[in-house]
């Protein structure tokens, strides 16, 4: 496939029984882009990211990756290939430190990780740049604590220094702010803001905070029903009508 | 680390050392026997605990490993005319080739699925070695016997077990704390999130399961260097069971653990049945006692004495040790639990 896109989707499609949560999405990504995707909830969204990301093996359809086709890639090849995911329900190692949770992640990345016979406490290198990762999201002062413990906005840091550690070229953020209080979301959006700014990546972040998606996204993609129904810039977006019915709700009472 | 720092830091550890060192010199035969039995299933415990304490899985077939290496070595030395030490490069690579097949077989769903799949494998390996069709080369329920001696003297043998156990202990503790140890530890407490950085799980609990067999096969091979003699019971469920309660007993997933928890097992097996004929319930009883008040094991007690005077940051450090293995031990239990319904 085309060299252009680092992330391609054809005619992705995933059904559970006879729920098709994923139907035909054809999304295109370019290298350094950020996209958002919305769409009402159980519009198969974060189903989309585990099809990309591996979690789950899709029906139909293809997925490219710097233009190889990995629809049938293990979820820790494309990890390898420079993928790197966040999760909206927070998932991340509880009874080990909020150090060693990123350490690991940039640990699955060194060619050390075989080696049987270093102390990888020693290897100097990968725990400053978990530091670096942790100091990111501002949460170098927690280093020492188990994941467990950290407050529900803390542990959402911890899932995006997580991701950031596993030094992918594309990230996918499944809703960094879930769950989180009015005043807690903003610290957030920083870290995210950075993200963008310094780090040249490209990403791709679900989010339903429409006015933090209209003031990041490069472009947006709206999800309904599992179908991708609008793809555009953010203004455009706004102004979309299939948009605006499928947020309020119009389908079922039209 | 000076001298002086490292002498405070595991002063417990060079005393027993140095006792250990100078027990030959005024014990009888019969002690050095069951010192060197406490060595060999120290080591065998120590392997276990690699593949229970750190990766999580519970293998309940991990008496194959101790028997291979054990009938491999009295084969070879018997029918062969092979020396001990040359029989232990085959007992390594069969031992991995076993581990690397188990695993293949049944790493997938590394979970009570494996643990069935391993008492399977087991009776299956107890039940070739006692087959009549095997009878010649194993000699069935009788054992081999009159495997050659080693070394001269019972002496020299105690003093051959203990560096087996010391090499074998800093060998496990350094895997433990590699990248990849580190990996199996990760892995345990969640492998989807493991997979989602791009750890190959599967590949990881292969290493392990190879280097667990190998270290049991290295145990079960001294262990008929020791005996001169090599019995089926070595591969049986009984042995298997011994080390999962060594393993639980002493406190899994550190390593030192597993052999306090051989040396108590050992003790009371050989002590306690010449004193009280009921001797396994009085065991038994003990068992209870340290998974109801001690959920780490024997070495819980060395963490908590420890607990007194240290400092703040020390002391948070513990406490995370203890949440952890609290947790652990409940998914344990979980396990048990689901198999029994």
């Amino acid at each position: 496939m085309s060299e252009e896109y680092l992330l391609q989707t054809l005619d992705l499609t995933k059904s559970f029984g006879s729920q098709v949560a994923v139907n035909k999405v054809n999304l295109n990504i370019k290298k350094g882009e950020f996209v958002s995707i919305i769409g009402p909830n159980g519009a198969g969204k974060t189903t989309f990211f585990n099809l990309v990301s591996g979690a789950f093996k899709p029906d139909g359809g293809k997925i490219y990756f710097k233009g190889q086709d990995i629809t049938r890639t293990k979820e820790f090849k494309r990890v390898q290939m420079g993928m790197a995911r966040c999760f909206q329900i927070t998932n991340v190692f509880p009874h080990i430190s909020v150090l060693e949770n990123v350490r690991l992640a940039v640990q699955a990345k060194s060619k050390n990780r075989y080696q049987l016979f270093m102390n990888a406490d020693k290897l100097n290198d990968l725990r400053a740049y978990a530091y670096y990762c942790l100091e990111m999201v501002q949460l170098k002062t927690l280093a020492s604590h188990l994941a467990v413990n950290l407050t529900h906005a803390n542990q959402r840091k911890l899932e995006i220094a997580i991701q950031l550690a596993s030094q992918g070229e594309l990230l996918l953020l499944d809703e960094p702010t879930a769950g989180m209080s009015a005043e807690e979301v903003p610290a957030i959006i920083e870290v995210v803001k950075e993200i963008k700014e310094k780090e040249e990546k490209t990403i791709v972040m679900v989010e339903h905070k429409l006015n933090i998606v209209l003031s990041l996204s490069d472009h947006i993609a709206v999800m309904n029903y599992g179908a991708l129904i609008a793809y555009g810039a953010p203004q455009k977006i706004k102004e979309n009508r299939d948009v605006q019915n499928a947020y309020l709700g119009k389908e079922v009472g039209a | 680390m000076s001298m002086k720092i490292y002498f405070q830091r595991y002063w417990a550890g060079i005393v027993i050392l140095i006792i250990l060192a100078l027990l030959p010199l005024f014990s009888s035969e019969y002690t050095k026997i069951v010192a060197m039995q406490i060595f060999i299933f120290g080591v065998f415990a120590i392997s276990y605990d690699i593949l229970l304490g750190y990766t999580g899985i519970a293998s309940f077939g991990h008496a194959i490993f101790f028997g291979t290496g054990a009938y491999v070595s009295a084969l070879m030395m018997i029918k062969a005319g092979y020396s001990f030490w040359a029989t232990l490069p085959f007992v390594i690579v069969i031992c991995a080739l076993i581990g690397l097949l188990i695993g293949f077989l049944t790493l997938r769903f590394a979970t009570i699925y494996f643990t069935i799949v391993t008492l399977a494998l087991g009776q299956f390996c107890y039940f070739l070695l006692t087959n009549a069709l095997t009878y010649q080369y194993t000699g069935g329920d009788d054992g081999l016997h009159g495997i050659p001696a080693i070394l001269q003297t019972k002496t020299q043998m105690y003093y051959l077990a203990l560096a087996f156990l010391l090499a074998m202990f800093f060998i496990a503790k350094k895997i433990v704390s590699s990248p990849p140890g580190k990996t199996l530890v990760a892995i345990r407490e969640n492998e989807f999130r493991a997979k989602m950085i791009g750890y190959n799980v599967l590949n990881y609990r292969l290493i392990a399961l190879v280097i667990s067999g190998v270290m049991a096969g290295l145990a079960g091979s001294m262990n008929a260097a020791v005996l001169k003699s090599v019995f089926p019971s070595f591969m049986g469920a009984g042995t298997t069971i011994d080390v999962i309660l060594m393993t639980i007993l002493g406190g899994m997933g550190s390593i030192l653990g597993p052999v306090i928890g051989a040396a108590l097992v050992i003790i009371c097996q050989q002590y306690l049945s010449s004193y009280f004929e009921w001797w396994l319930m009085i065991f038994g009883i003990i068992f209870v006692l340290v998974v109801l008040f001690l959920p780490q094991g024997l070495i819980g007690i060395f963490y908590r004495l420890k607990d007194k005077n240290n400092t703040s940051e020390q002391k948070l450090k513990n406490e995370n040790y203890n949440r952890f293995k609290n947790h652990f031990l409940g998914k344990c239990f979980q396990l048990f639990r689901r198999q029994d319904s």
